[in-house]
């Protein structure tokens, strides 16, 4: 793992016990990302993309091989410690937005803060939601609130620790294009002005043009990486022993 | 955890709280229905407890009572008492009553111009004064119960003759003060004047007649210390000696006993209450699942969410549970309104933390214990289901373990406690132990039934395949609606069954073995005309005489009774005064289990035969000896013989029998019995009161009205218990249809819009609901009867019927009940449109 690396993965494997055979969902990921970029993971349905993002962010725990983030290996962490370590570290953003219905717009950005133990939570929860746009919103409930109006509480929320990592699966899944287009733009901006590492899935090509780098993966594997802003990465994988294959363009 | 955990839970608690009170209105109704019996039944029986102990003097009739067979107050003895306070005398006996064309046993209580002492008699017009009893003309009055005047047909103004004395009816009872003082009563009572007792042929030598002298102590004189100086100074006399703490205590202790049970029965329904509340919490937290996984997401561990829904769960409770407190608290008030006609007391209110306390313990504990299981689950639920809702690992057994292990714990808590504040613990132990393996087979069967419902080929119709498939699909309701109404149901059939065997076995009993009447105080003169009656009447299949004296035993093997050693089953025989025979043969249904009895012509010391009971429960064997006040005679007693006997064949039967020459010469009275044909027993009865008037006759046919009248009563109030079990058991089957709700609504939406017709999708869910209650009620029927059966059986030790009525209306009832609450849901699942359904369950 470089100095730069916010992120390394070593030799992923995941598979699960069907009721007649094994599924393999991830077939040796071999991954760094760096310190402050961005990201994009695309692929088709069924690729291996949620399952990746779930174990890296220590929600599900890979069958072999290793993570590491911000310079902690995750393997070993229980499911309370990975909680905290979430908490202090990373953001999350999520398709479905995943508000709490009962705590209103401001109270669902401070619940992090508030489960770090933070005595200004409802300040900074508040001054979050004003990066988003929503201090008209402060107290209103999700069902309150329109879809955009939502993802951007959910953004809110996600940026408001100041998290190292920013992890944001299909964040425009749910919404209309217009709208879509607002959230990504907006995302991009809080990433740079907090100079945090972004990590997003997504299926939109165009959305992906905007990372710094863009893998593709298929079937488990990654099998392909293209770098927007240097030469390509093909030597992060010279001593990979997974297989690559050109994905057809 | 550390502080700022527990602040983000209670937080989170009140926040999640905002809108949680309308998932939650099952969960509120089970605890606070549980909470309200239990509280209630706890405070009302305290109340009376303590209402009657504050008027034990009313109840007893005095401050101090003094009573003794047969033998009223010497002069010298009236003299000693008077010092103390005021004197009062009363006697007991029975006698008929007779008017122009009928008789009626009497219970007579004669009364001196000093009575009642303390408390009114209050009478249904006008006031009570002793005047009125006085002797007017030719006669004296009479103030008669209103079960003789409904009896005898009787007013005011009217008249009618006790013994040899004319009566005239001077008023009617409306409240006796002292009526609970004599115990059951066998026939209705009367009031008269002590001294009308001595211009009548009622009081003969051997009468069975009680004198009570009661006393209203002096101001300053302690009942306690007079009882010792009267113990000191007469230590010779067999008086019974009570002070006002004694009275009312047999009420007390029946209060106390139907508490006991009232509160058995509203742990089992708040122990039914608890399956809603496991229902109410996994319907909730099913709801809760994203929101879980989003606290898991954003950092939150496992102990924070445990405590943010178990923390807001309880404050929930906590509302249902004080509402609970708060009305049953608040139940002596009606309690005592509705009781204070049938009791001579003054009921004031009081709270009764101790009762309150009780209730609240037993209901947190339920709300925990139904609660932690499925909460468990929830926890442990991966937040990864928020990427991937199809596959994810269920978590270990060993993450588990922590919830057994507090379960277990709290309810072996619950258990000892509840056992250990009972007053019948084993009986309280084998309750909760039935109930417990009731729920267990109950929850077996349900999910046996949800395998075999697997199993079975695949009907070809899709309505009946669906209608199965919906007892065992995920989130069914099977367990919950079994449960929830089984457990009623179960109690209901088992009480019905008993009830309905107990009533045949009386009835049976009394139309085949027992005799038609019982006769009483027939004196020594009046033997051989009332035996040639009954030998020449046409119509008495069968008659027996024997004299009759009572006596008290004083000393057991030399050792004063009070002192002597008795189990429980024998300690009635050394209560009170006893019915004492002598006879030269030995009576036919008794056989001789030890020693000898003695030959017809035996002339030689006293000896004395003893039933095997008591020789058990004393531990007399052959040559102890007893020692029996008879008459003011004390006879010690060397045991001849052991004899068993059956109680239940309803014949003459004595625990001791003397030898036929000791109290040849006693003052004695008859009794007899007779058996005579159905057709004639009115006509004997009226013949033999006009023949007799001095003979009490008692109708074995009048006791078993008043018996089964007793057990209807009895019955009733068990009912209204097994009813209220059932209606907990409702609300829990309303919460369980309710909570599977949205899906039928949601597969009515599916189903719609593949083509079924409404008629196909209420097809469907009747199949299911009659499907579902037809199990219960299979359960029920099957574990009530099996529950009836032992206790039939094993513990009244009687022969066994299966009705099949009972049975039958078990099933059906569950049916009727799972249909009715099944319907509401299917109309609103039939109403609600597809298209709206649809479109929300995929937002």
């Amino acid at each position: 793992m470089t100095n730069k690396a916010i992120l390394q993965l070593k030799d992923i494997f995941l598979k699960f016990s069907g009721e007649s055979h094994e599924i393999e969902v991830l077939n040796g990921i071999n991954l760094d990302i760096d310190r402050g970029s961005s990201v994009a993971i695309l692929g088709p349905s069924g690729s291996g993309k949620s399952s990746l993002l779930s174990i890296v962010t220590g929600l599900e725990k890979q069958t072999s091989g290793s993570v590491t983030v911000a310079g902690h290996i995750l393997d070993h962490m229980n499911e309370d410690q990975l909680a905290l370590f979430r908490r202090d570290n990373m953001g999350i953003i999520l398709q479905s937005f995943h508000l709490i219905p009962t705590m209103t717009a401001l109270e669902n950005v401070a619940v992090p803060l508030e489960l770090a133990g933070q005595k200004d939570a409802m300040a900074t929860a508040e001054a979050a939601l004003d990066h988003v746009g929503l201090r008209h919103r402060l107290a209103h409930y999700p069902a309150q609130l329109s879809g955009g109006e939502q993802q951007r509480v959910a953004i809110a929320r996600a940026v408001a620790p100041n998290p190292k990592i920013i992890f944001a699966d299909e964040p425009t899944g749910n919404l209309d294009g217009k709208t879509g287009h607002k959230i990504i733009e907006l995302i991009f901006n809080l990433q740079k002005k907090f100079n945090t590492t972004l990590i997003m899935i997504t299926h939109d090509t165009q959305v992906a043009q905007h990372c710094d780098r863009i893998l593709y993966i298929q079937d488990g594997l990654i099998v392909d990486r293209q770098s927007q802003k240097g030469p390509s990465d093909e030597e992060d994988t010279s001593d990979q022993k997974s297989t690559t294959k050109k994905v057809a363009e | 955890m550390n502080q700022t955990a527990a602040l983000c839970a209670l937080r989170f608690a009140l926040r999640e709280s905002r809108s949680a009170f309308q998932n939650f209105k099952i969960f509120m109704v089970s605890l606070f229905l549980g909470t309200a019996i239990i509280a209630g039944v706890g405070s009302v029986t305290a109340n009376i407890s303590d209402s009657i102990r504050k008027d034990g003097r009313i109840f007893l009739g005095g401050d101090l009572e003094i009573s003794q067979n047969q033998q009223r107050l010497a002069q010298d003895e009236r003299t000693y008492l008077n010092q103390w306070g005021m004197l009062s005398e009363v006697a007991i006996l029975r006698s008929m009553a007779h008017v122009e064309n009928d008789s009626s046993l009497v219970d007579l209580k004669a009364v001196d111009g000093a009575y009642p002492l303390y408390g009114d008699l209050d009478l249904q017009a006008g006031q009570y004064i002793p005047e009125m009893l006085l002797k007017q003309g030719q006669n004296w009055g009479v103030i008669i119960s209103s079960a003789l005047a409904a009896r005898l047909n009787l007013r005011r103004g009217d008249s009618l003759s006790l013994g040899t004395a004319r009566y005239q009816v001077r008023g009617i009872i409306a409240k006796e003060p002292d009526a609970n003082n004599q115990g059951f009563q066998l026939a209705p009572g009367a009031i008269i004047a002590l001294d009308s007792l001595f211009e009548n042929s009622l009081i003969q030598p051997g009468s069975l007649i009680r004198y009570y002298n009661r006393l209203k102590l002096n101001q300053g004189i302690n009942s306690e210390n007079l009882k010792l100086n009267i113990k000191k100074n007469f230590p010779e006399k067999s008086w019974r000696i009570r002070d006002s703490s004694s009275g009312g205590a047999g009420l007390r202790r029946f209060v106390g006993r139907m508490g006991q049970f009232m509160a058995l029965v509203g742990l089992a329904a708040l122990l039914v209450g608890g399956v809603g509340v496991s229902n109410a919490v996994r319907a909730y937290l099913d709801d809760k699942t994203n929101s879980i996984a989003t606290y898991k997401i954003l950092g939150g561990t496992g102990q924070l969410i445990l405590m943010t829904y178990l923390g807001q769960i309880l404050f929930i409770a906590t509302g249902a549970i004080l509402l609970g407190l708060i009305t049953g608290g608040l139940l002596p008030i009606a309690a005592g309104e509705i009781m204070k006609e049938s009791l001579p007391i003054e009921f004031g209110w009081a709270l009764y933390p101790k009762a309150l306390l009780l209730a609240a313990f037993y209901s947190y504990s339920v709300a925990v214990i139904f609660t932690l299981w499925p909460l468990g689950k929830a926890v442990q639920l991966p937040a990864a289901r928020l990427f991937r809702k199809t596959v994810s690992k269920r978590g270990a057994i060993g993450q588990s373990l922590p919830y057994i292990a507090v379960i277990a714990g709290l309810l072996i808590l619950l258990i000892m406690v509840v056992i250990y504040m009972s007053e019948f613990r084993m009986l309280t132990a084998v309750t909760l132990a039935s109930a417990a393996g009731a729920f267990l087979i109950l929850l077996g069967a349900s999910t046996w039934a949800k395998a075999m419902a697997r199993r079975i080929p695949r009907p070809k119709n899709p309505i009946f395949r669906i209608a199965l498939s919906n007892i065992y699909r995920p989130g069914n309701a099977t367990n919950a609606i079994v449960l929830s109404l089984g457990l009623g149901l179960i109690l209901f059939t088992s009480i019905a069954l008993i009830e309905h065997n107990l009533l045949r076995e009386i009835k049976d009993r009394v139309s085949g073995e027992a005799p038609s009447f019982f006769f009483l105080d027939i004196q020594k003169d009046q033997h051989d005309a009332f035996t040639d009656y009954l030998a020449s009447r046409e119509g008495v299949q069968r008659y027996r005489t024997v004299p009759n004296l009572r006596g008290r035993v004083t000393h057991v093997k030399a050792i004063a009774a009070r002192h002597a050693p008795v189990k429980s089953e024998g300690k009635w025989i050394l209560r009170g005064d006893k019915g004492i025979t002598f006879t030269p043969i030995l009576p036919a249904d008794n056989i001789i289990t030890a020693g000898q009895w003695w030959p017809e012509n035996y002339d030689g010391p006293p000896q004395v035969s003893i039933s095997k009971q008591m020789a058990d429960s004393m531990d007399i064997a052959i040559d102890d000896t007893i020692t029996v006040n008879i008459l003011s005679r004390n006879f010690t007693l060397p045991v001849s013989s052991i004899r068993s006997f059956n109680w239940e064949s309803f014949g003459i039967n004595y625990v001791m029998m003397l030898d036929p020459k000791t109290l040849k010469s006693a003052p004695f009275t008859y009794v007899a019995t007779a058996k005579a044909l159905a057709g004639d027993e009115r006509e004997i009865y009226r013949e033999l009161s006009q023949k007799f008037p001095g003979i009490s006759v008692i109708r074995m046919a009048e006791i078993l009205d008043n018996a089964v009248a007793l057990l209807g009563k009895l019955s009733a109030s068990i009912d209204v218990m097994a009813a209220i079990t059932i209606i907990s058991g409702i609300a829990v089957l309303a919460g369980a249809i309710a909570a599977g709700h949205k899906t039928r609504i949601y597969d009515a939406a599916v189903l719609k819009v593949v083509g079924a017709t409404r008629y196909d999708i209420l097809k469907a869910y009747i199949i299911e609901f009659i499907l579902l209650g037809l199990l219960t009620g299979a359960i029920a029927m099957i574990l009530g009867s099996l529950g009836a059966y032992c206790v039939i059986k094993f513990v009244m030790d009687m022969s066994w019927q299966l009705p099949l009525d009972i049975p039958a209306g078990t099933v059906s009832a569950s049916v009727l009940v799972t249909l009715a609450f099944g319907m509401v849901s299917i109309w609103l699942a039939m109403s609600a449109r597809p298209a709206d359904i649809l479109r929300r369950h995929t937002s």
